[in-house]
């Protein structure tokens, strides 16, 4: 009807009421039709991909100078189906871990129900710089994935610096020189906001590392406070989380503020990962804040999990710690 | 070789010895501004000239006689003028052309100022500052949200005044201010654009195949003139809408003119009233200044400096140690001389100054982070128009840029990445617009480019051939090579921290061949109608490594982007325009594709970019009577891509060994789903007053007049029991008004 407006010639007749009433009808019902359409609602199952679910999920991380670990298999479950640990769990899959000609075959844990299976009795220490693969079946599918643990990694220096200077105020007492003491000593004990934590080490043939703050405390006071924090806010700080992969090519890690929820003791724990935890951890769904398709960029990708006929992480890491205090603020 | 030197021969074949030269500047007699492009003829004979992009013109090898002169511009009546050329006389005449005095009923659309290089250049359009006006808007008239009505040009969302042409994005498309970049032309985080339409003259748009005297960049070119001002009287113009105050003062100056133009946001004394302890109302401005001086130093002699100034600043405290603040904006000045060497030579030579600078500052609990981009350059340039005869036009030019750029990230006091570069880029260029047929013109073109980081030169064929099948049926071809050497991060939603890197020698330059095919027809000066199709094979395509270490200090290309990527957009155009009487207007229509690969994306599969949409249809339309003008536009897109989910599965955390509350989401294929096409309707109803004896208008507008809420983007929560995911929506109806004034 428009196109017949834009290009009609003029005319000298007398305009016809009817046809004009006519006009009329034709735009109200042309509106009337835009104004339905215009409800830009849809069956939310139309937002999901092609199904899939079933696909194995490798849970398994390598700690050099630990012992072989319990890991977890699991499988994916469709996207619109609530996810609960039961229904993804795999409890009688085939577990074998191989390290040179040892293979260590894993065998699910009689107590959980969750996918966990536990080493051999009296399981090797995990060794530096060692390939280890792990082979996983279930149900006729297959999952490999191979790694190949970093050399050991040591912190050669907690301390305090100060917030302005950036200059050294004091060292704190790590677990290597007294692991009885790091909780006790006056000079672990860390007012929250004054001055900066920082690690020193240095840097091995790594990619990256992660950091592990861990609170030991089970019901410590928060420390953070701030008008714009609502009580769901709050809900959702936990007293583990992890930083993204960090480069730290000079060797010195400072621990921000924002990191330390609670008041009490506190674990910092550096991992130097190999590179399927690397890419993994770079890749993943915490690192990329998923849960935003297409924001920007396209940036709801597929993360880097290096595992041949499944998904997840097999991974290793060396790593060190150190430990303090948090006090709260006067 | 020899037939090299052959052509040369020709086009430099001295002029006839007996013959006169005509020459001169076309300005608009109500104001001295010059007048582009029009069409000026001896009448009964085949010479003629079209003026350049100053305004400048110049027919040779006249033979001696008495001639009529005609002159043509759409939106001005015809000039006709009786001469007597003498053997040899080189005539100079100044040529001022007089608006249409238009009745109540009729109204211009002039967006074909730019005809002749419409008739000889495929995919350019050009529009005049008045049409941004008119059409509705949200809040304020801008350029590039108007831009999106046309055929092949496409908006991401309603939250983004980013260009997305012929399959590519914001990062391939050049944006000029008086002939300089800007690198950041976005307002409140890309609603608007910097551009303010009081100040502009004109606009246009290569979509792609663009000629010689462009380059550096994969896509589209968006050149932006501002005004002279008005050399016969002082005259100012102002508006107020819901979001900003503008005023335009102009004037003569001595044998010249000036243009002041400048537009703020007042929302502070609002915020400022509502914000409290207990809500976190931002502070938020942005202001832009344009500023112009014309000066006639002699007959053969004028300059010009020009510059723009603005900026955006958001201040959000959240709480003591926790604060956002970003700030951003673009300062840019130019000085450009313009020499007549003879009646057949013009030159532009130009001096100009650009620069972006972003930065956010961060801190939570007490823990600062400072991003700081910057860049700036210099730049020399030097453009030639020989009017070398009736059958050739040549061009020739250089352009010498020296860039600074610094990138600077630091994270609770420890730098973590510094970017600093200088690369230089240096580029000449040649083209010949040769009248090969009376029916047929060829632009042949070369330009050439060195960049310090990647050393070489790049040479860059260019070739544009329009051929009239009659009086107004034409068809355009189009083609050339192009490269990319600065690569735009941008965010859709957040432009404040959009920042540009050079590519230095760990990567290859972008490269795009282009081929366009089009016809055009003029039934009328009423309708025009143009079919145009377009491909574009791209290489050498990079994109930001979203996986990158946040504290990653490699600043080299490679570790930065992902690189080595490639990928195509092709489609059809179709644009039909009423442009004179009552009712004006035009029908778009677009069918296109593009796709991208990159190995370390979608496990090394192509897929399409978010922004691709297959379909894309517009219909804007003004209806003038007497006082009162009503405007619609309406436009319709099949859905964009997006990548839907596929799985559920959960992963303990590594370095806590936590098994998370919340499991994960397995994205499927990269943008392998499509959202629900997007449709929106914008009205306008426009009332010329009379306030104070001067000229006025109110404007009311209603953005998306039918309420739809299209969908932006999906958003899969994994925090409460239900799986549904969340379609996160535009913009609803958005009523407002303004006035615009005159005085």
């Amino acid at each position: 009807m428009s196109i017949i407006l834009f290009i009609g010639r003029k005319s000298t007749r007398t305009v016809d009421p009817l046809r004009k009433g006519h006009s009329y009808h034709l735009m109200l019902s042309v509106f009337s039709l835009l104004l339905i359409s215009c409800a830009a609602e849809r069956d939310p199952g139309s937002l999901f991909g092609p199904a899939e679910q079933g696909t194995l999920v490798v849970d398994a991380t390598l700690i050099v100078d630990r012992p072989m670990p319990p890991i977890f298999i699991r499988q994916t479950i469709a996207p619109n189906v609530v996810y609960t640990q039961n229904a993804a769990a795999v409890n009688t899959a085939e577990v074998i871990i191989t390290q040179g000609a040892s293979e260590y075959k894993y065998l699910p844990d009689p107590v959980s129900s969750l996918g966990r299976y536990l080493p051999p009795v009296a399981p090797p220490f995990i060794l530096p710089e060692t390939e280890y693969r792990i082979l996983v079946r279930f149900g006729g599918k297959e999952a490999r994935a191979v790694t190949t643990t970093p050399k050991r990694f040591t912190i050669d220096q907690a301390l305090m610096i100060d917030v302005k200077t950036l200059e050294p105020v004091r060292d704190l007492i790590t677990f290597r020189d007294n692991p009885n003491t790091v909780f006790t000593a006056p000079v672990n004990q860390v007012p929250y906001l004054e001055n900066l934590i920082e690690t020193r080490f240095q840097p091995i043939n790594v990619k990256a590392y992660q950091v592990g703050i861990i609170n030991l405390e089970t019901d410590s006071d928060f420390v953070i406070s701030g008008d714009f924090l609502d009580d769901e806010d709050f809900e959702n700080f936990e007293r583990k989380s992890s930083s993204p992969p960090l480069e730290v090519a000079d060797g010195n890690l400072r621990l921000p503020w924002f990191a330390i929820a609670f008041a009490g003791r506190h674990i910092i724990q550096v991992f130097a990962m190999d590179d399927n935890w690397f890419d993994f951890a770079r890749s993943s769904p915490e690192t990329q804040n998923v849960g935003f398709g297409n924001l920007a960029g396209d940036n709801f990708e597929r993360p880097i999990f290096h595992i041949d006929g499944g998904i997840g992480l097999f991974g290793s890491a060396s790593v060190d710690s150190v430990g303090f205090v948090i006090l709260p603020q006067k | 070789m020899r037939s090299i030197w052959v052509w040369l021969f020709v086009v430099f074949l001295p002029t006839t010895v007996q013959a006169a030269t005509l020459s001169g500047f076309v300005t608009d007699n109500s104001n001295g501004e010059s007048l582009l492009f029009a069409n000026i003829a001896l009448e009964g004979t085949t010479l003629g000239a079209v003026s350049n992009d100053n305004g400048y013109y110049a027919i040779n090898n006249v033979p001696p006689g008495t001639y009529n002169l005609v002159v043509t511009y759409i939106g001005y009546a015809s000039y006709r003028h009786t001469l007597t050329l003498a053997a040899t006389e080189n005539l100079r005449l100044e040529i001022s052309l007089v608006p249409k005095t238009l009745n109540a009923e009729e109204t211009v659309v002039e967006a074909d100022r730019y005809k002749e290089e419409r008739l000889a250049q495929p995919s350019f359009l050009s529009l005049k500052s008045t049409t941004l006006k008119d059409l509705p808007a949200v809040g304020e008239a801008d350029l590039l949200r108007s831009l999106q009505l046309l055929p092949g040009i496409q908006a991401a969302s309603d939250i983004s005044s980013g260009l997305y042409v012929r399959g590519g994005g914001p990062d391939q498309t050049q944006i000029l201010l008086d002939q300089i970049p800007l690198y950041n032309p976005s307002h409140a985080f890309g609603f608007f654009s910097t551009f303010n339409p009081d100040a502009i003259k004109d606009l246009s748009i290569y979509k792609s195949a663009y000629p010689a005297q462009y380059g550096g960049n994969l896509g589209a070119v968006l050149d932006v003139t501002n005004r002279d001002g008005n050399r016969k009287e002082v005259q100012g113009t102002g508006g107020i809408s819901v979001i900003a105050a503008r005023t335009t003062l102009e004037g003569p100056i001595h044998k010249g003119s000036w243009m002041v133009s400048g537009r703020r946001t007042y929302l502070e004394p609002l915020l400022n009233a509502i914000r409290s302890d207990s809500n976190n109302i931002p502070g938020y401005y942005f202001y832009d200044l344009n500023a112009k001086i014309n000066q006639d130093l002699s007959l053969s002699d004028k300059l010009v400096v020009s510059g723009y100034f603005g900026r955006d600043d958001l201040n959000l405290d959240l709480d003591t140690g926790s604060f956002v603040k970003v700030r951003w904006g673009n300062t840019a000045v130019t000085g450009k001389w313009t020499h007549i060497f003879s009646p057949t030579l013009f030159g532009n030579f130009l001096v100009a100054g650009s620069e972006y600078v972003s930065r956010t500052s961060l801190s939570f609990f007490e823990t600062p982070i400072l991003f700081r981009n910057s860049i700036r350059d210099i730049t020399v340039k030097g453009d030639l128009d020989y009017f070398a005869s009736s059958k050739h036009n040549l061009k020739i030019g250089f352009k010498g840029t020296r860039y600074d750029f610094s990138f600077r990230q630091v994270f609770n006091q420890q730098e973590t990445l510094t970017l600093k570069l200088k690369p230089h880029l240096l580029s000449f260029y040649i083209q010949d617009q040769w009248q090969a047929l009376p029916t047929t013109t060829i632009r042949l073109g070369l330009r050439g480019n060195h960049f310090s980081e990647q050393g070489g030169l790049d040479l860059e064929p260019r070739l544009s051939i329009s051929h009239s099948l009659s009086e107004n049926v034409r068809m355009k071809f189009g083609g050339g090579l192009y490269h990319q050497y600065l690569q735009l991060i941008t965010t859709e939603g957040f432009s404040g921290g959009d920042f540009w890197v050079p590519l230095d020698s760990t990567v290859t330059p972008g490269r795009a061949y282009q081929s366009v095919a089009g016809i055009e027809w003029d039934p009328s000066e009423r309708y025009q109608l143009s079919v145009e199709t377009y491909l574009s094979k791209l290489n050498n395509l990079v994109v930001i490594d979203n996986n990158q270490s946040v504290d990653g200090e490699s600043s080299q290309s490679n570790d930065i982007f992902n690189t080595g990527g490639s990928g195509y957009a092709t489609g059809m155009e179709f644009f039909l325009q009423r442009r004179t009487g009552a009712l004006t207007g035009w029908i778009g229509y677009t069918l296109g594709w593009t796709r991208r690969r990159f190995a370390e994306l979608n496990q090394g599969q192509s897929f399409h970019p978010k922004y691709d949409r297959r379909h894309d249809f517009s219909f804007v339309s003004k209806y003038k009577k007497g006082n009162w003008s009503f405007g619609s536009n309406f436009v319709y897109g099949t859905g964009q891509a997006f990548t839907p989910a596929s799985a559920r599965y959960a992963l303990r955390s590594p370095a806590t060994g936590v098994l998370p509350q919340d499991d994960f989401i397995l994205p499927a294929g990269r943008n392998t789903a499509r959202l629900l096409p997007y449709h929106r309707l914008d009205l306008s109803v426009t009332r010329d007053l009379n306030i104070f004896g001067r000229k006025a208008q109110f404007y009311l507008q209603v953005f998306n007049a039918l309420n739809r809420r299209n969908e932006w983007f999906i958003q899969y929560d994994t925090q409460n029991p239900d799986t549904d995911p969340e379609v996160i929506k535009m913009l609803p109806i958005i009523p407002t008004m303004g006035l615009n004034f005159t005085f």
